[in-house]
């Protein structure tokens, strides 16, 4: 519970701020967690000492491949949602034929991950790494949105 | 900006109050998040003007049967082994993850056909508006849970 406590802190003490870092997803993790990703991880799962090289190999890795994701949900949010939030109707199928596959992705390469960690290391790692990256991209996403319906109103 | 500050304080407060009850419901985290009700938060945030909104929500209402169900599992299962006192097993975390992953690829799967009916129904904006927020508030629920329970930690 500690270990996640942090973020919601530093999550309420950036939210001036948030605009501004609202353009790429580095600077809004940076924003948000107000650390590097990987600290958080580090912090977060628990590696005995002959899992640590494989694990951190794995995981950077997987971070380069989803990072690629990452930055292609920003540029789907800057090209098809206006300055206030809105979609225009005409865009809405385009969105959508772009925004379900990169869920679908994004979902994939966690669970690709998950089984690759899994076996390299052991089970709990493998839910560790699972939860913790569902919980800093759950953070991600709902700020995107945030951002796309309140400035609709 | 205003809803991010309220949402914010929402989590914040269920920080205190949510952390001593592992029996609350998906009805009350979307109440005290969002201190309002689903419907609500629907209505407010997806444009029904020029489009069949009986049509949308009698569709709507088919969604939301299917979905509390979804819903009431996720959580429980996020209680289940995030609120354990101390160490999971290997083979406990295998479980888990039998479950989990297949729950996550029904909801994701119940989002997306009702996007489909929805925009046969009413109209492509319409649908993208449902599929954004249902994903809105279905990603806020995990992480609310998630950011009030204990994570899996210490292993056996």
């Amino acid at each position: 519970m500690k270990k996640l406590l942090f973020i919601v802190l530093t999550l309420t003490y950036s939210i001036t701020g948030f605009s501004q870092s609202f353009q790429d997803e580095v600077k809004l993790m940076q924003s948000i967690y107000g650390m590097d990703k990987k600290e958080i991880v580090a912090e977060f799962i628990e590696l005995n000492s002959g899992q640590e090289e494989v694990f951190w190999k794995l995981y950077d890795e997987y971070e380069v491949k989803r990072k690629e994701l990452g930055e292609k949900r920003f540029e789907i949010i800057w090209n098809y949602v206006n300055d206030y939030g809105e979609i225009k109707p005409e865009d809405a199928e385009m969105m959508m034929n772009e925004s379900i596959p990169l869920r679908k992705r994004s979902d994939e390469l966690v669970d690709t991950y998950y089984t690759k960690i899994k076996n390299k290391t052991d089970p709990v790692v493998a839910v560790q790494f699972y939860q913790i990256e569902n919980y800093l991209s759950d953070l991600i996403r709902i700020k995107l949105l945030e951002e796309v319906f309140i400035t609709k109103q | 900006m205003k809803k991010t500050i309220l949402f914010i304080a929402g989590i914040l407060f269920m920080n205190v109050s949510f952390s001593q009850d592992y029996s609350i419901e998906e009805v009350e985290i979307v109440q005290n998040l969002f201190g309002a009700e689903k419907k609500a938060i629907i209505e407010n945030n997806i444009d029904l003007s020029g489009v069949d909104s009986e049509a949308f929500w009698s569709i709507y209402q088919e969604y939301e049967t299917s979905r509390k169900e979804l819903g009431k599992e996720k959580i429980e299962l996020l209680h289940k082994y995030t609120s354990k006192k101390g160490a999971i097993t290997n083979a406990q975390a295998d479980n888990l993850m039998k479950v989990a992953v297949p729950l996550r690829e029904r909801e994701d799967k119940l989002i997306l056909n009702y996007t489909k009916k929805i925009r046969k129904a009413t109209s492509s904006l319409v649908s993208v508006q449902f599929y954004q927020i249902e994903h809105y508030l279905s990603d806020a629920i995990r992480f609310s849970v998630l950011n009030n329970i204990d994570f899996i930690q210490d292993k056996k």
